[in-house]
């Protein structure tokens, strides 16, 4: 960037032809260097031509969460702390690093995925409603979900209570052999990098207070899937004693399923035909493929029109960004002073290690299978 | 996807797909499914499912499986996963195969359809089954997996598959040994999440209803049964008369079983104060329980069934007559899926008849 500011290729006059850049991710790998590539960056660029693409922005799926939120009546009075009783927010990937092992030795997941594309459907997931949808109004509540975030323990033993790491041995993903992650190229055979990562977030404001958000990323997992789940309280006083079981164990969930099948689920109860009071649960879809005929397009090729189109909207903003590595870091630190001494602690193609299923059976909860 | 692709799903023929692409393919076909056809009105299809169903079946059962899935297919939504194994060298390493198909519902102007997904592998290959179950599974449906012989071993890859079951289905009637149901009880204590239903159970059912009926007048009499006599007309495998004792232990709080000897085809125990036996009689109509006899101070109670009929002598009561029901294989499974398949009265039975087959 700086280069192109010398190169006289940026121009700052607002009212002559417009220059703006795209930045891809990563921007930085921790508070500190993502503070001095925005001082770096504002010193060429104005941050209204400062595109930091995130291509998670850009899916469909993605956006439909505000479409979803803000444009239905019907949600919004469920979608707090009365009613919801957590949030699970998955990342899913099955493949492994697939020969990006210097890469991933130098980020992890939590620096791969969480900081940037998981954060951001979260926030959209979690924020308040924007006063109008542009770039400023968006962008300033994905923020205040970042503030708003309780700070985690900085001891890594308290710490552990709330983020929980993995990474994955030899197993099989999807019927398929697949090597463990210390054995992929450019991976050290003692490495002490996450291919997993779940934690228990809040968010201390008005709408959450209360409500765990629970979530996890990880590579070599039974399935690709990345997926937001509400899950409801349940009905307050159970009037079918054959059922009661059931509806004590199993409550209403939304899906938002953000990849692949795009498209929204919401699991219901409903009664069983025949004699009986017998409730079973039942999904009711959406799906794009289905709806509109069509795919959704690339998520690029949205977010590349809307930078030659002058909206930001679906871009992260200098202080979202750091907003987001303040939170990480504390991860990162602690984890960088502790080696992990269970690692490999989950076979490929499982569900992650025991310890992420401890973290919600400790609240009385479950994983769901996405 | 082609035309001949197409038409063999609308049979519902298997059709061959790689493994990494069954999703896709699936989706694919149902969507070419909905198209209209030439000339045709834009016909709606629904893709449903209420359960995962995962089938295992080894080479001998596996004709068998598919027959059971075809049956179940016309009453339950299912997405059914078909485990097909084969033991073979464990030093060769060949792909498992895959096969998808629908099992079609139609109805009239109406017509939905679920999936069937059939895994083939064989020698090291078994061990990664597990692997393409978990990855096949529909969200938020639950998954019940049927499944035939022994339970699986501790250590067998088999056992990885039960983390994802939330109803395994089993059918004590054709096990070669009856100490399987004491292995079936160690099952569901080790694994209080799993509900464990056993077809044999289901089917007795209608007479556990009968002889509760007996004493709807005077239940005192329950408190003073000395004798149980359960007449089993079957050989092998005697199931059904162990958990009819299993349950009449359980719910009458008899408890201490204690083996007594065997007099001829008569079995015998004593189970707290009451004398309990199975006799077998291959004489008579071939069902698990062909007869059940409870004594009270030289009163008693008996139920015995005709091929096509149940007679029903209370004591102090007229005879009563029924039509006796036989249930299919795929009855009881489809009755497994529903609320009945959800019985905490038989784990009681089952932990008492495990006793009763106990060395």
């Amino acid at each position: 960037v700086r280069m192109l500011g010398k190169a006289g290729l940026i121009n700052v006059d607002q009212h002559g032809p417009f220059t703006r850049v795209i930045i891809e991710k990563p921007f930085g790998r921790d508070l500190a260097s993502a503070q001095a590539l925005n001082k770096d960056v504002h010193g060429v660029l104005r941050e209204d031509q400062t595109y930091r693409i995130d291509h998670y922005l850009g899916k469909e799926t993605v956006q439909n969460i505000l479409v979803f939120r803000f444009a239905n009546a019907m949600w919004e009075p469920l979608w707090n702390s009365k009613y919801v009783d957590h949030v699970q927010l998955t990342v899913a990937e099955a493949i492994g690093v697939e020969g990006r092992g210097g890469y991933f030795e130098q980020s992890g997941i939590v620096r791969d995925m969480v900081q940037n594309h998981m954060f951001q459907f979260f926030c959209l997931m979690a924020m308040e409603p924007p006063v109008a949808f542009e770039a400023d109004s968006v962008r300033d509540e994905k923020l205040k979900v970042l503030r708003a975030l309780r700070p985690l323990p900085e001891d890594p033993k308290e710490l552990a209570k709330y983020v929980v790491r993995g990474q994955y041995g030899p197993g099989a993903v999807a019927g398929d052999s697949r090597i463990g992650y210390r054995q992929e190229n450019g991976v050290a055979p003692n490495s002490n990098v996450e291919t997993y990562v779940a934690m228990k977030l809040f968010i201390d404001n008005w709408r959450w207070a209360g409500v765990p958000m629970y979530l996890r990323a990880a590579k070599a997992l039974p399935r690709k899937v990345t997926e937001i789940a509400i899950h409801f309280k349940n009905v307050p006083h159970a009037i079918f004693p054959s059922a009661a079981q059931r509806l004590a164990e199993e409550v209403n969930v939304l899906a938002i399923r953000i990849q692949p099948d795009e498209g929204i689920a919401l699991k219901f109860f409903s009664k069983v035909p025949g004699p009986t009071m017998d409730v079973l649960p039942v999904p009711m879809e959406f799906r794009y493929g289905t709806s509109f005929g069509a795919e959704p397009p690339e998520a690029y090729e949205r977010l590349l029109l809307d930078c030659m189109l002058g909206d930001g909207t679906l871009f992260t903003r200098g202080d979202e960004v750091e907003a987001s590595w303040r939170f990480i870091d504390r991860i990162e630190q602690a984890w960088a002073a502790t080696q992990a001494t269970n690692f490999p602690n989950y076979q490929a193609g499982t569900w992650g290690p025991k310890e992420a299923d401890e973290l919600l059976e400790r609240d009385g909860r479950h994983w769901r299978s996405p | 996807v082609s035309d001949d692709r197409l038409a063999s799903f609308e049979r519902g023929d298997a059709i061959e797909v790689p493994l990494g692409k069954i999703e896709q393919e699936l989706a694919a076909l149902w969507r070419r499914a909905a198209e209209p056809k030439p000339g045709e009105k834009p016909r709606p299809i629904t893709r449903a499912c209420l359960w995962n169903l995962i089938v295992r079946a080894t080479g001998e059962n596996f004709r068998a499986a598919k027959r059971l899935i075809d049956d179940i297919s016309k009453y339950i939504p299912a997405r059914v996963i078909v485990l097909h194994s084969e033991p073979g060298p464990q030093d060769v390493d060949k792909p498992i195969r895959a096969w998808v198909e629908a099992n079609w519902r139609k109805d009239g102007h109406v017509t939905s359809g679920s999936d069937e997904v059939t895994l083939f592998a064989s020698g090291a290959a078994i061990d990664r089954l597990p692997s393409a179950v978990r990855a096949l599974l529909v969200t938020d449906a639950p998954t019940s997996m049927r499944w035939w012989g022994p339970p699986p071993a501790a250590t067998a890859p088999s056992r990885e598959l039960l983390r994802e079951v939330d109803r395994l289905i089993v059918d004590t009637r054709k096990v070669a040994e009856e100490s399987q149901l004491a292995d079936y009880h160690r099952l569901g204590e080790e694994n209080p999440e799993l509900e464990v239903v056993d077809c044999a159970w289901l089917g007795v059912r209608p007479l556990r209803g009968l002889c509760a009926g007996m004493f709807d007048a005077d239940p005192s009499v329950l408190e003073r049964i000395e004798r149980v006599r359960v007449i089993s007309g079957v050989t092998g495998s005697q199931s059904r008369a162990l958990l009819t004792l299993g349950w009449l232990a359980s719910r009458l709080g008899w408890s201490g079983v204690r083996a007594l000897e065997a007099e001829g085809k008569t079995r015998r125990w004593k189970i707290g104060e009451v004398n309990c036996e199975i006799e077998t009689r291959t004489d008579g109509p071939n069902h698990g329980v062909a007869g059940l006899e409870l004594e009270s101070r030289g009163e008693k109670w008996i139920i015995s069934r005709a091929n096509q009929c149940i007679e029903v002598h209370a004591a102090n009561a007229p005879l009563r007559m029924q039509p006796a029901r036989q249930h299919s294989d795929a009855d009881l499974v489809v009755t497994s899926l529903g609320a009945r398949g959800r019985d905490p009265i038989f784990r009681d039975a089952l932990a008492i008849a495990a006793q009763l087959v106990a060395p």
